[in-house]
């Protein structure tokens, strides 16, 4: 597993005096880079995490509390940077005189601080890049392979139908951008009863029989579907009750092998059941789906330096789109770009962000990619990707694949 | 060797999960300048010194998978402490919810006061989508409908929307309102689910004239649009769940003239 830099940073502010709530806006620079930690003295650790495009998030402290700040890094970098400033003013002891700005490569800055008013603390880093390098820069689609040569990502939507014995089945599922599944299916011979108050469905040769449940990465790589479904019903006009609990892989010729446990009463006689080996038939490529992603790589000035950023649009295989916001990334000519995108934002059917009451950005905190060893080329005045790995979680599954699989 | 893995895992829970109290917190014991020692300049090597909350997290994700399918009681009282606890991370106990979905129907007091009660959005939506995968007949109907009405996220609207398909009493019926205020069509169709399966268990003729008349429309509309699968198939299943004369001609229309998927889920729902 990569671990992500993080680095801890400033620690302790002491509010020992201050008579009034105080508010302190933390501000992040460039946008999503950092989180702070407020540790409320007797009360939990509030993380103030960057989630907002403008890099800004606000807390307030509550009369006579008493307080630390945790700074990180929550992105790979290597020199961070961090700046108070707005009405901080020093305490205890007075003579401490805090840097304006301090390097957090591994050491550590401490001061206790009285705050009086409404405060900002900004969160920066900066990092250099030498005189005259070559950053390789540009936009890239990446589109996922579903040959077997990165792990299968499936959304398992579609019709699932066929004979079971003497009965036909026919079940459509639907898969969202969590990789949250429901669906409604038939079997010939049993009608399911809603439960009370119903008098509609009960009267209907067959209803619909629904089932819940959401995809995985099984311990072999490959897509696992869990699902759990109640019926209260009938099957052929005797009462029925079943319970049942599925863990479903795709195996060959489009077969979904679905190992059941659970329950079923009929006319009163209950049976339990495990392990119990059931296969379907599958739609015709439900077993791995075609993903991409725009990877925007750029080079900008923050407060007069250079910075590496990236940013990009993950297009799941239903459709759905999450933007990941530019970000500032780390880059070496050595080890290429190391870099990490989550947090994104969920974009509605015409590509603007979806927001809540307080018209915040939804975040999407399950789809996350990271891109480890990222190497560029540059050939005709033109960056090609030549070499790296891609790691992903998405739809409840994770995986990982070369790079150059991505085409 | 499994069981060493196994057994690292579990002490990794423990240790994380009793130090992310107030006052004893892990990244307090691990990272405080003050507690330990300094960290190593060069930032490679502090990558390997360092596992960010997020990763130590995803460690624990199999711990909380694995216990979530035990039966709740076995591990109530891990539960409580890792759900109730609102100084451990919003994603980890996210995380524990979504595990408990596949845990036994007890879980589901618990489940209904982190869905209705966490500070955070994302265990309230996990917790309320663990619901809909727990409920058999449950009975919080009304405590998530008082909830979807005070929720101002809509992610977790659209999960206690979800979780209204399985309550013994559904009352969907009252939620039109704020239903047709929903600006965010994934909890949009969730809503229409719900109102569709309160019809066809009602069967008040004012229910379902509602929704005839104002979401079988737009659900056709949906389900034959341009939007992502999911949320196409999710529209014909509201149509579905209706059943009403209208919803039935909408399914026949759209059987007739959208892609093979849509057009598929909307004939298996005439079928009968």
């Amino acid at each position: 597993m990569k671990h992500s830099l993080r680095y801890s940073m400033a620690i302790l502010a002491l509010a020992a005096g201050f008579a009034s709530a105080a508010t302190i806006t933390f501000t992040f620079e460039p946008a999503g880079t950092g989180r702070v930690d407020v540790w409320v003295h007797g009360n939990p650790v509030v993380p103030v995490e960057d989630t907002n495009a403008d890099g800004s998030e606000t807390f307030t402290v509550a009369d006579g509390a008493t307080f630390s700040l945790y700074f990180y890094n929550i992105s790979p970098t290597e020199i961070v940077r961090t700046v108070f400033r707005d009405g901080v003013a020093l305490h205890n002891p007075p003579a401490v005189t805090l840097p304006p700005a301090f390097l957090a490569n591994g050491g550590v800055a401490a001061a206790d601080l009285s705050i009086s008013a409404d405060t900002t603390f900004a969160f920066s880093y900066l990092e250099p890049v030498p005189p005259g390098q070559d950053v390789p820069t540009g936009t890239f689609d990446l589109t996922a392979p579903t040959d077997g040569s990165a792990t299968p990502i499936t959304t398992a939507s579609g019709i699932y139908r066929g004979p079971f014995g003497p009965r036909r089945y026919a079940f459509d599922a639907a898969t969202d951008e969590l990789g949250k599944m429901i669906g409604l299916g038939t079997i010939e011979g049993i009608s399911a009863t809603l439960p009370a108050p119903s008098s509609r469905v009960t009267t209907s040769e067959v209803a619909d029989l629904p089932f819940a449940g959401a995809l995985a990465t099984g311990k072999d790589g490959k897509p696992l579907i869990k699902i759990k479904s109640s019926i209260e019903g009938q099957l052929d006009n005797v009462e029925l009750k079943t319970s049942l609990k599925s863990e479903a892989r795709f195996g060959e010729d489009g077969i979904l092998e679905n190992s059941l446990s659970g329950s079923a009463q009929r006319a009163g006689s209950k049976q339990t059941f495990k392990g119990l080996q059931v296969g379907v038939s599958s739609p015709p490529g439900a077993e791995a789906k075609s993903w991409s992603l725009q990877l925007e790589l750029t080079r900008e000035t923050v407060r007069g330096k250079s910075v590496n950023m990236a940013g990009a649009l993950l297009t799941l295989p239903g459709g759905e789109e999450i933007r990941f916001p530019k970000r500032a990334v780390r880059y070496s000519p050595a080890k290429g770009y190391k870099l990490r995108l989550s947090g994104g934002q969920r974009l509605d059917e015409n590509g603007a962000p979806i927001l809540d009451a307080k018209g915040k950005p939804l975040a999407d905190k399950k789809s996350k990619l990271e891109f480890v060893g990222l190497k560029l080329t540059k050939t005709n005045g033109e960056w090609e990707i030549t070499e790296g790995r891609i790691l992903y979680a998405l739809l409840g599954q994770k995986g990982s694949g070369n790079i150059l699989d991505f085409n | 060797m499994l069981l060493l893995g196994v057994g690292f895992l579990v002490v990794l829970a423990i240790v994380y999960l009793s130090a992310t109290r107030p006052g004893t917190s892990l990244i307090k014991n691990w990272e405080s300048p003050r507690e330990s020692a300094p960290l190593a300049a060069s930032p490679e090597s502090v990558d390997e010194q360092v596992m960010s909350e997020s990763d130590r997290e995803e460690a624990l994700l199999p711990v909380l998978t694995a216990r979530g399918e035990e039966p709740f009681s076995m591990n109530a009282k891990f539960w409580n402490e890792l759900l109730r606890d609102e100084s451990k991370s919003a994603s980890l106990r996210a995380a524990g919810a979504e595990a408990l979905a596949m845990s036994t129907p007890d879980a589901m007091p618990l489940l209904r006061d982190v869905a209705l009660g966490s500070a955070d959005p994302e265990p309230r939506a996990m917790a309320a989508w663990s619901l809909s995968l727990l409920g058999e007949s449950a009975p919080f109907g009304r405590e998530l409908a008082a909830g979807i009405a005070a929720e101002e996220n809509p992610d977790v609207r659209r999960r206690l929307y979800e979780a209204l398909l399985v309550q013994e009493e559904n009352p969907a019926g009252e939620l039109f309102e704020e239903i047709a205020a929903e600006t965010d069509l994934a909890a949009r169709v969730a809503g229409f689910n719900a109102l569709g399966n309160a019809v066809a268990r009602s069967g008040e003729e004012g229910i379902s004239q509602t929704f005839d008349l104002h979401a079988v429309p737009e659900l056709e509309e949906i389900a034959s649009s341009e939007v992502p699968i999911n949320l196409r198939l999710r529209a014909v299943f509201a149509l579905r769940r209706a059943s009403t004369q209208a919803s039935v001609d909408a399914l026949i229309r759209i059987s007739k003239s959208t892609p093979y998927q849509v057009a598929a889920a909307a004939s298996n729902g005439i079928q009968h």
